[in-house]
């Protein structure tokens, strides 16, 4: 460890870490490693526009899908209630 | 006993309908929800439940894997044994037609592919578009005839087991699947077989399916059928008794929907039952998920290994009647196309 990491830096790490995962895994998404390969010239390491023939075509580079924006709503719905989990919020998250 | 060429082929046939039929009762289940719901592991034919896709269907009664098999086999054997694109698709259209079996089980890919080979637009849709990217198990599901048809004859059966998936699954993994298979089938009707020499065919027609794949075929994403298969082999040939094996098969190679699941479970049955005609099937059917799948292939492989006299007497009856399906009629015409090719050296 290079220095104690702030407990904030930590949770921004881990919003962070996700949404980067959803931007750029829209470009690759149902590709086999070959085929990827192929499309993008070697591995995908970092944003890429998602190609015609994925299901996030017409996205930008950088832009996240569904598996960043519904822990992102989530998250703001149980901060809205002070941490407590219910399956009342979980629901209300996903209608938003 | 005395080796009986028309046993064997009999016993694959019989082996695929017993798999589907008993499936149909636990399909969807996991293990312990059979239990659960029979009170017992499921042994025999059972009245599939309510909330099972075989629902309504009476005991012995098979949904889409061993009919559309039966249809497949009896429009190749009309076609003299030769397996080209008219013959399939006839098969499948003439089955589609039989609503019993179609409308209410095909899968999604062989819908879609039935769909576009009656004439009809498909759209190109977003659902159409991912269904068509997953390589799952309906095309293997069928294949075992053709290993029966070329009996030791590895890469004639490769080939038609080729021509035969192309037209509803045409990527990669469906013929490493359906190849590895038609392969085992092929090499356990034969009378020199063990469960050795059918392992191998089985991993020569995954790795043969998976190369001439990769260059006929669409590329698709998902886990090396040959791979899982390598795995289900060792977990089925390791120690531990049938029914560890079945766990140990079902939660770390998987009994689901996708090809490199439901392939390399099936073969691994075979191995962790060492061939045996019934605990091959009894072992598919009670891992849970797609059980019906699953046992319809291990059926078929276990069934042309030891042939239908393995069976107790009164399944092949209660499937040919339940069913209205001449089996034995099937396994007659297959035996003497068979038989021609095994004299002929081809």
């Amino acid at each position: 460890m290079r220095q104690t990491l702030s407990r904030y830096d930590r949770v921004l790490g881990c919003l962070l870490g996700a949404a980067v995962g959803d931007a750029m895994g829209a470009a690759t998404e149902t590709m086999s490693t070959r085929q990827i390969e192929k499309r993008f010239g070697g591995r995908v390491c970092d944003f890429q526009t998602p190609p015609d023939d994925v299901l996030a075509r017409g996205r930008k580079a950088g832009q996240i899908t569904d598996a960043f924006s519904i822990p992102y709503i989530l998250t703001k719905q149980l901060i809205n209630s002070e941490g407590k989990a219910s399956r009342h919020l979980g629901e209300a998250a996903l209608l938003e | 006993m005395e080796y009986s060429i028309y046993d064997r082929i009999l016993g694959g046939l019989v082996g695929a309908g017993t798999g589907d039929a008993m499936g149909a009762a636990t399909e969807a289940r996991t293990t312990e929800q059979i239990r659960e719901y029979f009170g017992h592991l499921v042994t025999d034919f059972e009245t599939p439940p309510m909330d099972t896709f075989g629902a309504g269907n009476k005991p012995g009664q098979f949904t889409d894997d061993f009919s559309s098999a039966f249809f497949l086999a009896k429009s190749i054997v009309d076609n003299q044994g030769v397996v080209d694109q008219k013959a399939v698709q006839k098969a499948l259209i003439n089955w589609s037609e039989h609503t019993v079996f179609f409308d209410r089980f095909a899968g999604p890919t062989t819908r879609l592919a039935i769909r576009r080979f009656k004439g009809e637009e498909i759209g190109e849709t977003k659902g159409v578009q991912l269904v068509t990217r997953q390589a799952t198990n309906g095309s293997a599901m069928r294949i075992s005839p053709i290993g029966l048809l070329n009996p030791g004859n590895l890469d004639q059966t490769i080939a038609d087991a080729i021509t035969v998936t192309m037209i509803t699954h045409d990527n990669y993994l469906a013929l490493s699947g359906a190849c590895a298979v038609a392969c085992a089938v092929s090499r356990a009707v034969m009378e020199d077989a063990d469960v050795y020499n059918v392992l191998q065919a089985a991993l020569y027609g995954a790795a043969e399916g998976e190369r001439i794949g990769l260059e006929i075929a669409r590329d698709v994403a998902g886990p090396s059928v040959l791979r899982r298969l390598e795995l289900a082999i060792k977990i089925g040939l390791g120690h531990g008794s049938p029914e560890e094996k079945m766990r140990e098969i079902g939660d770390r190679v998987g009994t689901g929907l996708h090809v490199s699941e439901a392939i390399p479970a099936a073969i691994g049955f075979f191995a962790a039952n060492g061939g045996d005609a019934l605990g091959s099937i009894i072992g598919a059917v009670n891992v849970g998920y797609d059980t019906d799948t699953v046992a319809t292939m291990a059926g078929a492989i276990a069934g042309a290994f030891q042939g239908a006299t393995a069976y107790p007497e009164h399944f092949l009856p209660t499937m040919e009647s339940v069913n209205g399906l001449d089996i034995r009629g099937l396994a007659v015409q297959i035996t003497e196309i068979a038989k021609k090719r095994m004299k002929g050296g081809c």
